[in-house]
């Protein structure tokens, strides 16, 4: 569970049949089809009940563009084992032959515990034909229980969510429909409980928005009284996760005390850092995704003895060597990919391991599973996901932010107007753009580093282009380049003026303004850190001193202007702190990107002043 | 009977007295020293330097010191065995324990294959050693059948991996043992020394293809050492890596392999039990009876169809795409199929491309097209051997059709190929005509129409008073460009379609308004698709008292300005550009006759071996007219002319128009 790969792989379970039909349209966001899809799980008695989940799907092809996939998927684990695989077209079953099952592949993946099951069709369906399939998934235990998902497909027909479970237990449903429409029929009776979504056309795609897939996320709430058949809340979910780890010893022997002996370093905060240097250097990822690996560690000494390991091993293994220096690091559950906001939590809503070391006024966060970066910089992926502190102190739900708090690309230039296309320029890496560069560094040439580096101004940068960059200073934390900016474009030049522009960065989508009239959260690809300082040495040239600020504490913009005798010196910043906005986030986000996108004209005039 | 079939029923026969394989192979006694020696017999592990290796070898993950591998057939036919063993031996440096690639181990083996034995030793910089067997592996099943595996522990920089295992599988009713063989002898990773053998019965006859027309790939073959048996053993030493890179040949052009095929099997010295075809005759001698099976006469099914189809009255190339996309779009490719006939293939709809391109000859035949049915050697088959005698030299099939104009080469199983467009690796290929009665002759094929790999782009931008820059571009693709635009449109929405056309405005850098488009030529694969996309941008131009600014930046231009650097001496592989391209653009830049044009636009222009790239600006009133054009001539060069090459397909940037100032008023 806790490698990416696997743990997608169990969300999209229920989808994957799906993946085929959605394939068949390249550009198209829904598949032509009309869609009814059945779900009926069985709880059966005990404390940890095994629960059996029969599904039935129905899919009448439209148009042909929906109808050209032949092959359909299903995913599965140990935990949530496939029967019963069967299907038909207009009633004329599927033969045997035309299933198969492989192992499910993948390149994080070096041993999985997943296979694919799946028919292929000997021909594509034709518009009209009605494809029918129908599974069924044992689950060794109620915990495992997806979370559902109502397909966002063009059209629903009809969607039936039925739980059949014994007169002591309770089930809750907790639905997450971000776009709206029509609540579903939900009714509860002894013995049976159900929610029946009815007949709903596709939603158009929404841009800068990561939930467009389905129209509502099901979790359920299983209950016995006060004991949970489902953990959903975040001690019990730790708790119940805490019973899977009894068999596995977390704690380290005499290597693991050893080794943590030759990492302690002068300070709490230093030699946790110690330790997660080495163990990102030296723990090689492979992952083993077999059974329960896909969510237990492995043994900290095993984990040494192999020098190999995936994110799980390696959060423990950092948390058992500082444990042996009398230090406390917490694993922490990640997601790495935008989940809908359920109120409870679930196994399938993580999909990584991190580290979290200190108390709550200074904690910080730590990925050990990335190789390149430093200490406390997590990597993009992990932030803004679900997380969940598996404390000493007890179970914190949160959500991870960034920590950076310089620019992770700065640039400075020494700027003559007169010759804008050849300044001198020093430009300084940190945090994710450091760990770019430190990958280049590892795998490729110098000259990979270098484009890296190129590639990422060029990307941020409007109309500047970096050249002859030579490496200065290489520290933990950043690197410096110096070299060559071409401002050539950068500055506008007529006979009696020079024109800089006032929003130098390419940093706001511009589907961002698509974005005012709906009130879903936005999701955006990237989150640049960036600073461009230019230098104006004194000369003829001058401008009126000046100060732009927008936004507000996610991400915020400012271009100041400041003239003296040393000459004029523009400094602008670009920093944002999250990609997902949501409420008073997102009204200041729009807000600042409605100001941003709406200033290309505007300019920062230079000129000679009149005698 | 079919040669195989011959040797199927010599061997069927006798299995049926003695039995299936079993474990133990009976005859293991007789294999040679490679295939029986321990699996620990490996050269000695040299010590090793691992800066040296980075800095001679770049940043691989791993280098070869030893790359070995053994294929031996043990045949005998009066005892009803034949086992087809292999045996690998490698040994490599690991350089980045990070990379999978050279810290792990997995061999995929079929549910018949017998795995003799596995050995992996690690030994560590500091000559810590570390073994593991068959014991150690985790094997992983599925319908395909095995996969054995197993992560190293404890690698670092420097560890010498040593992999050896052996696989044998035997002859049964439904595995007969390769008798072609396509070896690669070079890697995406470097190799000291690279040693591939091939050990089988003398009284076998082997086909070897050469690698050009004057070379036969360098080996030794040993016909003494090993009683019965000839040894052919192909050895390399220092083998460079293979990197993947763009404008390269196809592997098999220049890159090291060894294809060769067994053509006779002799039962003792005398009777053949298997003889290949030794004359391109005789290989298809069977074949064009089975593309054409079926076909009919003048009023047969295929001829009626043909008729339906073409119009009399139309042009040639009307009447060819007519035919052909037609059968594109209406009969399905399938190896899944009732018949193997025309007239069925037209009935059901389906049939597999040999059919499908067989039946396609015989609709245009009947509807007066000259035409022939051809089999193609592409490109990335490497040289054409006339004298290897083997259907894997030809892997295509297609229809070479004969015109005024001159030869088209169609390709009906491939839907929306316009039948003007050859893609670039059957360019120039040799091909075998096929006819009814068989071999019709080689032919080369055209080598494709340059007009087919141009691509026109007309900008017309209008900038008015107010600052409101409304934008028209017109883009004319043919070739393979258009084929794939098309497909990406096929059965969109209308919603879907614009959503997809948007993905195609030039203007990336902000909003535009006022969407509209056209698309021209879409359901006519024989003619340009010209797709017209108009809108309008409000936010580009900054007005002044005295000045106008005009940010052509992103419009008028490439959008990034990254540079990418190849360190001198990167470029491994030779370059190759299979065929003439042409990318124009023309950019027209109206504004108000108020506005003066204040910047210097200098015309540019950048020529190599490889082409030419130009841009040329004129200047009118209330004009601005930029003409760009990048030529890449088909040209064949070393890797030291990439930096040549760089130049030319970089040159974008030299052809961007800056932002352009007007000064306003008088």
């Amino acid at each position: 569970m806790f490698t990416h790969i696997a743990a997608t792989s169990w969300r999209l379970s229920i989808w994957a049949v799906l993946a085929g039909v959605w394939v068949a349209a390249p550009a198209a966001s829904q598949p032509d089809v009309l869609y009814s899809e059945r779900h009926t799980f069985t709880i059966s008695d005990g404390r940890s009940p095994e629960v059996i989940e029969d599904v039935e799907v129905a899919v009448t092809y439209v148009s042909p563009r929906s109808a050209s996939e032949t092959r359909f998927s299903l995913h599965e684990q140990y935990f949530n084992r496939l029967s019963n695989f069967q299907a038909a077209v207009d009633g004329r079953p599927v033969r045997s032959r035309q299933f198969s099952t492989r192992r499910a592949e993948s390149a994080d993946i070096f041993l999985s515990g997943g296979t694919i099951q799946e028919f292929e069709l000997e021909s594509p369906p034709a518009p009209g034909q009605r494809l029918t399939f129908s599974y069924r998934r044992t689950y060794a235990d109620a915990a495992y229980l997806p979370v559902v998902y109502v397909p966002n497909v063009r059209d629903l027909e009809r969607f039936v969510l039925v739980v059949k479970h014994p007169s002591d237990v309770e089930v809750g449903f907790d639905i997450v429909a971000p776009q709206g429409g029509e609540a579903p029929v939900e009714s509860h009776a002894a013995g049976e409980s159900s929610l029946v979504f009815e007949a709903r056309p596709g939603v158009q795609d929404v841009p800068l928005y990561a939930l467009n897939g389905f129209h509502a996320a099901i979790q359920m709430d299983v209950r016995r009284g006060d004991q949970p058949l489902t953990p959903t809340r975040p001690e019990e979910l730790a708790q119940w996760y805490g019973s899977l780890l009894t068999g596995v010893d977390t704690s380290g022997t005499r290597a693991v005390r050893a080794l943590a002996a030759t990492l302690q370093r002068d300070t709490p905060r230093e030699t946790v850092a110690a330790i997660h240097d080495h163990v990102r250097q030296s723990i090689r990822y492979i992952a083993d995704e077999r059974d329960v690996g896909a969510f237990l560690p492995r043994t900290p000494d095993l984990v040494m003895e192999r020098a190999y390991g995936d994110c799980k091993d390696r959060a423990f293994l950092v948390s058992a060597l500082a444990r042996e220096l009398g230090l406390r690091v917490d694993v922490v559950l990640a997601s790495t990919d935008v989940m809908p906001a359920t109120a409870g939590v679930s196994l399938g809503l993580y999909n990584h391991a991190i580290n979290a070391f200190g108390t709550a006024e200074n904690r910080i966060y730590f990925d050990p599973t990335h190789p390149y970066l430093p200490f406390g910089v997590l990597p993009e992926n992990d932030l803004d996901g679900r997380a969940l502190r598996l404390g000493e102190d007890g179970v914190e739900d949160l959500r991870l932010v960034a920590q950076d708090t310089l620019p992770a690309l700065d640039v400075a230039v020494d700027l003559d107007l007169e010759s804008p296309g050849q300044a001198d320029a020093v430009i300084v890496a940190r945090g994710e753009v450091l760990g770019m560069i430190r990958e280049a560094q590892a795998r490729g040439a110098a000259t990979d580093a270098v484009n890296v580096l190129s590639a990422i101004a060029g990307e941020w940068l409007y109309k500047i282009r970096l050249s002859h960059l030579t490496l200065s200073e290489d520290r933990t934390d950043e690197v410096v380049w110096r070299g060559r900016a071409d401002l050539s474009q950068f500055v506008v030049a007529s006979p009696t003026r020079k024109y800089l522009p006032l929003t130098p960065f390419r940093s706001i989508p511009s589907e961002a303004r698509e974005r005012i009239a709906d009130d879903l959260p936005i999701h955006v690809s990237g989150r640049p850190n960036v600073r461009l300082a230019l230098s104006v040495a004194p000369g003829p040239w001058e401008t009126e001193a000046s100060e732009t600020r927008w936004g507000g504490p996610s991400a915020q913009f400012h271009a100041t202007v400041q003239s003296g005798e040393d000459g004029t010196a523009l400094v602008y910043q670009f920093r944002q702190r999250t990609r997902h906005f949501a409420g008073d986030d997102r009204t200041a986000y729009l807000d600042l990107a409605d100001r941003y996108l709406g200033a290309r004209r505007e300019v920062i005039t230079f000129q000679i002043p009149s005698e | 009977m079919r040669p195989s079939l011959r040797l199927a029923a010599a061997f069927g026969g006798l299995l049926f007295l003695v039995g299936c394989a079993t474990t133990q192979s009976p005859i293991e006694v007789l294999r040679s020293e490679y295939t029986r020696r321990p699996l620990a017999a490996l050269p000695p592990v040299p010590a090793v330097d691992v800066e040296a290796l980075r800095a001679e070898h770049g940043q691989v993950p791993m280098v070869f010191l030893t790359h070995e591998r053994t294929i031996e057939h043990q045949f005998a036919l009066r005892s009803g065995v034949w086992d087809y063993v292999q045996d690998v031996r490698y040994q490599y440096v690991v350089l980045d324990p990070a990379e999978e690639q050279a810290t792990t181990f997995r061999i995929g083996a079929d549910r018949r294959d017998i795995i003799e034995g596995v050995r992996m030793r690690l030994v560590a910089p500091d000559g810590t050693e570390q073994l593991f067997g068959m014991d150690d592996l985790i094997r992983e099943v599925d319908d395909d059948g095995f996969t054995y595996k197993i992560a190293y522990p404890s690698v670092q920089a420097g560890t010498v991996v040593e992999e050896s295992f052996r696989l044998r599988r035997a002859w049964d009713r439904s595995f007969q043992p390769p008798l072609y063989h396509d070896i690669r002898l070079q890697f995406d990773v470097p190799v000291d020394q690279m040693v591939f053998r091939y050990v089988y019965p003398s009284s076998w006859q082997i086909g070897l293809k050469r690698n050009t027309a004057n070379t036969m790939p360098v080996m030794d073959i040993d016909r003494s050492s090993h009683a019965g048996h000839t040894i052919l053993t192909v050895e390399r030493r220092n083998v460079r890596a293979f990197p993947d890179e763009p404008f390269s040949p196809y592997y098999k052009e220049v890159g090291a392999y060894l294809e060769f095929a067994v053509n006779k099997i002799l039962d003792g010295d005398v009777i053949p039990v298997y003889e290949a075809p030794t004359t391109w005759e005789a290989l298809t001698s069977d074949f064009g009876r089975y593309v054409f099976s079926r076909r009919g006469g003048a009023t047969g099914p295929v001829a009626q169809q043909a008729r339906t189809l073409a119009d009399a009255s139309a042009p040639d190339s009307v009447r060819l795409a007519a035919i052909v996309g037609w059968v594109q779009a209406n009969i399905e490719p399938s190896d899944d199929v009732e018949g193997n006939d025309l007239q069925t293939a037209l009935r059901t709809r389906k049939a597999n491309i040999f059919l499908i391109s067989g039946l396609t000859q015989a609709m245009l035949s009947e509807a007066g097209f000259d035409a022939d049915f051809v089999l193609i050697h592409p490109a990335s088959e490497g040289f054409f051997d006339s004298r290897f005698i083997d259907s894997h030299q030809f892997t295509e099939p297609g229809v070479l059709v004969h015109l005024e104009g001159g030869d088209r080469v169609v390709f009906p199983y491939i839907d929306g190929l316009p039948t003007t467009f050859l893609p670039d690796q059957y360019q120039g290929a040799t091909a075998m005509k096929i006819t009814e009665t068989g071999l019709g002759g080689f032919v080369q094929l055209p080598s494709g129409d340059q007009a087919e790999s141009r691509t026109e782009e007309v900008l017309d931008v209008q900038v008015d008073e107010e600052g409101v820059v409304t934008v028209r571009e017109a883009t004319t693709l043919r070739g393979a460009a258009a084929f794939g635009l098309r497909i990406l449109l096929k059965d969109l929405t209308p919603e879907e379609r614009e959503e997809q056309l948007r993905e195609f405005v030039t203007y990336e850098e902000g909003e535009i308004q006022d969407f509209s488009y056209t698309v021209e030529g879409e359901s006519n694969p024989a003619v340009p698709l010209v797709v017209t996309l108009a809108y309008s941008i409000q936010d580009l131009v900054t007005l002044t008292p005295e000045e106008v600014l005009f940010q052509t930046g992103g419009l008028l231009s490439p959008a990034s300005l990254s540079s990418v650097q190849q360190a001198p001496g990167a470029r491994q592989n030779s370059i190759r550009i299979y065929h003439d391209t042409i990318r124009e653009k023309t950019i027209r830049v109206r504004y108000p006759m108020s506005w003066t044009l204040t910047n210097a636009l200098g015309d540019v222009s950048e020529s190599s071996r490889f082409g030419r790239a130009t841009g040329q600006y004129t200047l009118e009133p209330g004009l601005l007219t930029a003409a760009q054009r990048i030529e890449l001539r088909a040209s064949r060069a070393p890797a030291t002319a990439y930096s040549s090459l760089a130049r030319l397909t970089g040159s974008e940037s030299r052809l961007t128009i800056p932002t352009l100032v007007f000064s306003v008023g008088d």
